[in-house]
Formats: structure tokens, C-alpha cells, sequence
């Protein structure tokens, strides 16, 4: 048996541990995806964004008369398959890279869709809000990367031929989101690369 | 052409793995589950669905010349994934399972969009239909989980706070 409250506070440490790790693989992301700037700059965006739901977060433990978890309980926490999708998330490879980015996007969503639910039940009106806040830029964000993903596998495999080809770097050129060849369909649409909006 | 080529065969064989996978946790969390009957009757539903989904992806390899075996040992990175998210499938508490069943499924969405992508890149028609007849189901299984964890979340909940209730599985 075991009160609401008790659940409440230990996955919002499980919350806290989560964005702790999603920092350190946007940090990492954002530097190894210079070549393709746009999704950089959007993780850069969404780092800032992270930083700024941690704070949250702490605020919601310390009002509640807990605190978060140590950084090297992490592991312990999350378990290997946020673990293994941290590890996938820093892959030097882009598209597996950002696969794995929006997996974890989407473990962030599930958690704050939990979260929500348990602070409905507790009563917890203002660690509610937050959780929708929370959950509505986590949303965003697992959306525009789902959204931006045709775009950058069909830039990476021109890529990858074009370099094979030994064509001259400037076809190769950041930001090349479209490769030259691409028929027109669904999934060619030209994927504006600038970010999820601003709420 | 050829990169592209390989590189959808690559992942093409990613995705079997992943759906091979995808069998085991889905079977073992169906066998443990025993307070939430709609959540384990929605897993056997996708339980069959990836069963014909192994087969789908079977097809496309084979006609386009290989075969699921062919590159095992080359899969590292996926399948340390999947086993990862498998070990949280393992918990026997019904809020994590539900989470990592979420995450699995977007794992494969994930697959899935890079597949289709791919495909209309080598101009493989066939592949991409197949693909996109997967995506659906992934889709519509990872929005049920979704749609459910509320309701899951606070069953468990009162479970939990009820005594000599079994709250977990």
C-alpha cells in the first residue's frame, strides 16, 4: 500500500534525472550536427528549454519537501533503455541520431503524461499546470523532429552518394536539406528545418 | 543509387530485428499482465499485427535479394536499444511497462519514417506501400498507449493505495 503522493514525488525525480540526461544529449547533438544547422539549431533551442523545465521541476521537488535525485543514481533511475537511447541519441550517424532523439522526446512525453495524471490524482493543481506545460513542449518538439526526419534522411543519403560520386564539396553544402534528385511526394515536402513554434 | 540501396536494405533489416524483438516484449508483457485486461488485450491485438508486419518486411527484403539473416551481426546500436527498452518491458509495474511500450512504438514510428523516406529516394514503390501500411498500425498502437496511460496511471494509483490490492501487473 502505498499513498499517491509517494508515486508523485518519485517520478518527478524520475522527471528531474530524465531532462538531466536529455541536457547532456542535446548538448552533444547540438555540436556533432553542424552539418545539418537547422536541426542543430533546434536542439540548441530545445537544450535552452530543457534547462529551464530542470528549474521547474526542482521547484515542484522543493515545494513538495523532497529533493532530486544524485546524478550518479541516473543510470538507476531511468534504466538501460533511456541508457541505450542516450548512447544511440550522440551516434556521429544523423539519422539514427535522430531517432533516437525523438524516442527520448517521446519517453519525455509519456513521463509528463503520467506525471499529469498522478498530480490530478493527488490534487496538486500546480505541479498539474507544469505537467501540462511540460508535456506541451515536449510534444512539440518529438513533433517537429518526426516532421523534419524524411526531410534529413533524403539529405543524408544525397549526401552519402553525392560523396561517393566524389562531386565537389558544394553540392555538399549545410543546409542542402533536399537533395537535387528528390521526386516530389509526401514525404519530399520541403521540411522547413527552423524549429517547433513558440508556444 | 547503390548507397541508397544499401542503406535501405541496412535498415530494412534493422526494422525485422526490431519487430523480432518487438514480438518477445510483447508476448512477455501479455503473459504477465493480469489486472488490466484491456491493456493486455490491446498488446495481443499488436501482438498479431507484428507477426504480419516480420512477414511484410520478409517480402521486401527478399525481393529485393536478401534475406533478414544475411546481416545479423551488424544491428549493435538497435539492438542494444531494444534490449535496453525491454529491460524496462521487464518491470512488472503496469505505468513503466505502458511508458517503455510508448517508447518502443515510437522507436519503430521513428524506423518507419526513415524507411519510407528511403524508399521513395531508390524510387522502391513497393517498399514505401508496405512501410506506410506498417506506420498506420504503429501509429494507431503507440495513440492507444498514449490515450491510456492516464487511465492506467490512476488505476494503479488507487490500486496501489487500496489494501490487499495488487497494484502492479
Amino acid at each position: 500500500m502505498t499513498h499517491p503522493r509517494v508515486h508523485l514525488v518519485e517520478w518527478l525525480r524520475d522527471a528531474h534525472a530524465m531532462e538531466q540526461h536529455s541536457e547532456q544529449m542535446l548538448r552533444g547533438q547540438a555540436k556533432r550536427l553542424e552539418r545539418y544547422p537547422k536541426l542543430a539549431q533546434a536542439l540548441q533551442r530545445h537544450l535552452e528549454q530543457t534547462l529551464a523545465q530542470k528549474e521547474l521541476l526542482e521547484q515542484c521537488l522543493q515545494r513538495m519537501d523532497a529533493s532530486p535525485s544524485a546524478l550518479k543514481d541516473l543510470a538507476g533511475r531511468l534504466g538501460a533503455g533511456a541508457q541505450a537511447l542516450a548512447t544511440m541519441a550522440v551516434e556521429d550517424e544523423p539519422v539514427k541520431a535522430t531517432m533516437a532523439c525523438l524516442a527520448f522526446e517521446q519517453m519525455e512525453v509519456a513521463t509528463y503524461t503520467v506525471l499529469f495524471a498522478a498530480a490530478h490524482q493527488a490534487g496538486d493543481i500546480q505541479c498539474q499546470r507544469m505537467f501540462d506545460r511540460l508535456l506541451q513542449e515536449e510534444q512539440a518538439m518529438a513533433g517537429w523532429l518526426r516532421d523534419s526526419l524524411p526531410g534529413l534522411v533524403q539529405a543524408y543519403l544525397a549526401r552519402d552518394a553525392a560523396a561517393d560520386r566524389s562531386v565537389t564539396t558544394q553540392s555538399m553544402a549545410p543546409g542542402a536539406a533536399q537533395p537535387p534528385q528528390a521526386p516530389p511526394g509526401p514525404a519530399a515536402k520541403d521540411v522547413p528545418f527552423d524549429g517547433p513554434r513558440p508556444r | 543509387m547503390t548507397e541508397t540501396r544499401e542503406h535501405l536494405l541496412n535498415w530494412l533489416r534493422d526494422a525485422h530485428a526490431m519487430e523480432q524483438q518487438a514480438e518477445q516484449m510483447l508476448k512477455s508483457q501479455a503473459s504477465r499482465i493480469d489486472n488490466y485486461p484491456k491493456v493486455k488485450a490491446r498488446i495481443e491485438q499488436h501482438l498479431e499485427e507484428t507477426r504480419g508486419q516480420q512477414r511484410l518486411l520478409e517480402g521486401c527484403l527478399e525481393r529485393l535479394g536478401s534475406s533478414p539473416s544475411a546481416v545479423k551481426d551488424t544491428m549493435g546500436m538497435m539492438t542494444a536499444l531494444g534490449q535496453g527498452i525491454s529491460g524496462m518491458f521487464a518491470s512488472d509495474e503496469i505505468v513503466k511497462g505502458s511508458m517503455a511500450s510508448y517508447v518502443f512504438e515510437n522507436m519503430e514510428i521513428a524506423s518507419y519514417v526513415t524507411l519510407i523516406a528511403a524508399a521513395q529516394q531508390a524510387g522502391d514503390t513497393e517498399t514505401q506501400r508496405v512501410c506506410e501500411q506498417i506506420l498506420a498500425q504503429e501509429e494507431a498502437m503507440a495513440q492507444w498507449v498514449l490515450d491510456n496511460l492516464p487511465e492506467v496511471t490512476q488505476a494503479f494509483l488507487v490500486r496501489d493505495a487500496t489494501e490487499g490490492m495488487e497494484a502492479k501487473k
